[in-house]
């Protein structure tokens, strides 16, 4: 009897440990095929799961699947992120081990926690596609994914609106109906779950939405019944979008031109000041966001969120204050001086803790000082006579004010020796050196630790050293630096293999070629002898260099050569500036201008000088003295600028560009704001040399 | 009452665990429920933050590669910014406080079509990774590879960049 009654109880244990594993099983049936775009889409392997897909990362289905909709996926090993970035630029993001995530700033829940296995990560792909605008449909054996129109934006723009519908793959459209103030046009291959009607004002009445045909070729038709006597256009930015601007007669529905270009309500997007945005909502069986502790800074898809506090919306011209560069600079203070003096060699090397700025000042009589703004020292001020055939005395004081504290250190040199300040990981040293200087007074300016220059120096006419109380009252009369040489080097950007930027008809390497030469013909008529890079359609870059360079360890030293040739030019002659002539580009058409961007702070008066020269002469938009650590103007030893003329892509600046009256007009500029910084000097150059 | 003692141990030991566990796996390391990323305006040199909203993991590496993808893929289609080109991906990111090293995939190459893009891209980037708890220079890689600029681009690369770099 016990017997029995143990096997029975065995039994019954066996039972109840099986009867899960059989109901997981029931449950996980084999996941239904997939179907997209009118054919199967080969999804190796799929694991239902919680009601959604498993799907592996690189499992090739899925791949194709995120190719046609324009996605793309970011995994780093050993990190827990999943990003997928939207043909719209949205994120989603899924978190290895958690099933939450965000798509476009909102916080979500997936039906199961993306995983690792076999070496891939598993992703909730039903959860995914509706984040991407995908509706899966189920029918027996099957899912077809049918694309939708996801969201559509309309925005009020002045007396126009704007309207702006976003799909999963690329829209394929064919018009019904196109009179003045209606519209019928149906969207093929996409369905959409968008509210079927709805009443806007303005210049139009009300926009019907429906779909017709099935899920295998799904069609959805919208309908635009604009007010009486109104007007629009058809503009779209990228294949996954459709834009129509309704407004009144006498509008300019060009959105190119006149108002400001629209922004779309979206994600985590900021609105357009002023404007009301009016999203639709789109009726779709999406994840709805999830009610959690996690913030969500943008709204679901197809939505309109307020900005957060911190943001600053596009063309309001407050981009965050406390981000700008000027916060960058923070209190320093001089822990330590150190002296090296030596025969053909003296440094000073100043220990600082934090970033701050700093201003450097060559005077006519053989004196220099440098001043650190907003710093301290800690130690009292110092005056020295170090044993040095190069430097006379040395001194630092605490001077400024107590908001303002300024470190000053100057020298008296033993005749017209060159001075450099370097920043270095700890601080700056100044190293005098037996190099004869050209003994004229100039400024310049720097940073340290980071921080951000927040003034250039100030030009020339009114580069009277600051007279602060405690300081030494030095003279005045600083000019831009000059050198001995008088050979001016000009550097056309790009050039053989090399296009540069293309566009409009416009090549980059062949307009710099062609400005260069022009500038070329002025400077020598003006007594210059001119260098150029180079003087044909071809790529500079001298392979001499290259085993040099790849003793960097750079996989791609080609393109440091490709640079450092071009700097040589200039370096192995000791030349006087060194000026690289580009064309600039943006994939908005609405940037404009010429900029003159520089790095070294010996830079910045050469800037200056062709700023004020080019813009009068070339009739462009000014678009400023700007830093940037650019190669050839950081690894040249000389002032150098690299010269963004115009914009390819601007119609105006375009057609300028195509125009040679206009190139002639802004070599003059250049050829003048070179001869203008250049001519600061003792000697004049000769007509024969 | 013996008897319980071992059950009432392998009770606490079990709470200590998982108390252990949800601390460790709950440790913020200075990062917030959102992180701030940088976008730059169509001018080329305005930086524009906006705030986004992290998922669950909060150690820095995994961070780091999250923000770096959010300022390569930039802010929503229609806002007027400086992008990356479309496919860029950012392959990985690897963190050594106070540098990040952020690894771009080929699709990078071809934005070296003049300053205003070049710039604008790596400074939306550099602002980004730098508004990190500790992070103050970052070092880009391009498919692996230290590159000394772009393919005919003008931004030395081989070298960590700062916020004082733009």
């Amino acid at each position: 009897m016990n017997r029995l009654r143990a096997r029975l109880s065995s039994l019954v244990l066996s039972l109840a440990l099986c009867a899960p594993l059989a109901a997981h099983a029931g449950a996980q049936s084999p996941p239904a095929a997939f179907w997209f775009e009118g054919a199967p889409l080969p999804v190796e392997h799929a694991a239902p799961m919680n009601g959604d897909v498993a799907v592996g990362m690189r499992d090739p289905g899925l791949l194709r699947f995120l190719n046609r909709v324009g996605a793309t996926i970011a995994y780093g090993a050993q990190q827990r992120y999943v990003v997928i970035t939207a043909n719209d630029r949205r994120t989603i993001a899924f978190v290895i081990g958690d099933a939450r995530y965000t798509s476009g700033g909102s916080a979500m829940r997936a039906a199961f926690a993306p995983f690792a296995q076999g070496g891939d990560i598993q992703l909730p792909f039903i959860a995914l596609a509706r984040a991407l605008y995908v509706e899966p449909i189920d029918i027996p054996g099957q899912t077809i994914l049918e694309p939708q129109l996801g969201v559509m934006d309309v925005r009020p723009d002045g007396r126009r609106t704007i309207v702006t519908l976003h799909a999963a793959t690329p829209i394929s459209t064919h018009t019904i109906v196109d009179q003045n103030d209606r519209l019928q046009v149906a969207f093929d291959g996409v369905g959409t779950t968008l509210l079927p009607a709805r009443k806007i004002g303005g210049p139009i009445n009300e926009i019907d939405v429906f779909a017709t045909g099935n899920a295998r070729s799904p069609t959805a038709t919208v309908t635009f019944a604009g007010a009486a006597g109104s007007m629009h256009q058809v503009a779209s930015a990228s294949p996954y979008e459709y834009t129509v601007v309704f407004g009144p007669p006498g509008v300019s529905l060009d959105l190119r031109s006149g108002a400001a270009p629209p922004t779309y309500a979206r994600g985590a997007e900021p609105p357009q000041a002023g404007a009301a945005a009016v999203a639709a909502q789109p009726q779709t069986n999406a994840p709805q966001p999830y009610a959690t502790d996690v913030p969500a800074v943008g709204g679901p898809p197809g939505t309109s969120v307020a900005p957060p506090p911190s943001y600053a919306a596009p063309g309001t011209g407050s981009p965050a204050d406390a981000a700008s560069p000027a916060s960058a600079s923070g209190p320093a203070v001089v822990t330590g001086v150190t002296f090296a003096p030596g025969d053909d060699a003296f440094s000073v090397h100043l220990a600082i803790s934090g970033g701050t700025t700093y201003t450097w000042h060559r005077l006519l009589d053989d004196r220099w000082y440098l001043d650190l703004a907003n710093a301290t020292l800690t130690d009292a001020g110092r005056d020295e006579h170090p044993p040095s055939p190069l430097v006379d005395s040395v001194r630092i004081r605490q001077i400024g004010t107590a908001d303002a504290p300024v470190v000053r250190i100057a020298f008296t040199l033993k005749g017209e020796h060159r001075v450099e300040a370097a920043p270095s990981g700890d601080g700056l040293t100044i190293a005098v050196s037996a190099a004869p200087d050209d003994a004229t007074a100039r400024i310049g300016t720097g940073s340290i630790g980071g921080a951000t220059i927040a003034q250039t120096a100030p030009p020339v006419e009114s580069a009277e050293p600051p007279v602060l109380e405690g300081a030494w009252k030095f003279g005045s009369g600083a000019a831009l630096p000059v050198s001995g040489s008088r050979i001016i080097v000009l550097d056309p950007g790009h050039g053989g293999g090399d296009m540069g930027t293309a566009h409009n008809g416009l090549v980059e390497k062949l307009i710099t070629l062609d400005i260069s030469r022009r500038v070329r013909t002025l400077l020598v008529a003006q007594g210059w002898t001119v260098k150029m890079t180079r003087d044909s359609d071809i790529d500079p870059y001298n392979p001499a260099l290259l085993p040099a360079m790849q003793t960097d360890g750079l996989p791609n030293a080609s393109d440091r050569a490709y640079l450092q040739t071009r700097c040589n030019v200039a370096n192995d002659v000791d030349a006087r500036v060194f000026v690289s002539i580009h064309v600039n580009y943006s994939p908005s058409t609405s940037p404009s201008g010429t900029t003159f961007y520089y790095t070294k702070p010996q830079d910045v008066a050469l800037a200056q000088a062709l700023e004020r020269a080019v813009i009068p002469a070339a009739g462009t938009a000014d678009d400023g003295v700007v830093h940037a650590n650019y190669y050839v103007t950081k690894h040249t030893t000389m002032p150098a600028v690299l010269i963004e003329t115009a914009f390819i892509s601007n119609p105006g600046d375009a057609a300028k560009l195509a125009d040679p009256a206009w190139l002639s007009a802004i070599a003059r500029g250049i050829a003048s704001g070179i001869d203008a910084y250049a001519r600061l000097r003792s000697q004049p150059p000769r007509a024969d040399q | 009452m013996k008897a319980l003692r071992p059950a009432l141990l392998a009770v606490l030991f079990l709470v200590a665990v998982a108390t252990a566990w949800y601390v460790v796996s709950h440790k913020a390391g200075g990062v917030g429920d959102t992180i701030t990323v940088y976008y730059t305006k169509n001018d080329g040199t305005t930086e524009v933050p906006w705030r986004v909203t992290l998922g669950a993991a909060r150690d820095l590496p995994s961070v780091a590669f999250y923000a770096a993808t959010q300022a390569v893929a930039g802010p929503p289609q229609g806002v007027d910014a400086v992008r990356f080109p479309a496919t860029t991906r950012v392959l990985a990111a690897t963190v050594a406080v106070p540098t990040v090293t952020i690894d771009l995939s080929n699709d990078v190459n071809s934005s070296a079509q003049g300053g205003l893009l070049e710039t604008g891209e790596f400074k939306g980037l550099v602002w980004t990774m730098t508004a990190l708890p500790g992070i103050t220079s970052v070092t880009i890689r391009i498919n692996g590879s230290a590159v000394a600029t772009l393919p005919g681009g003008h931004l030395e690369l081989d070298e960590p960049l700062t916020r004082a770099a733009f």
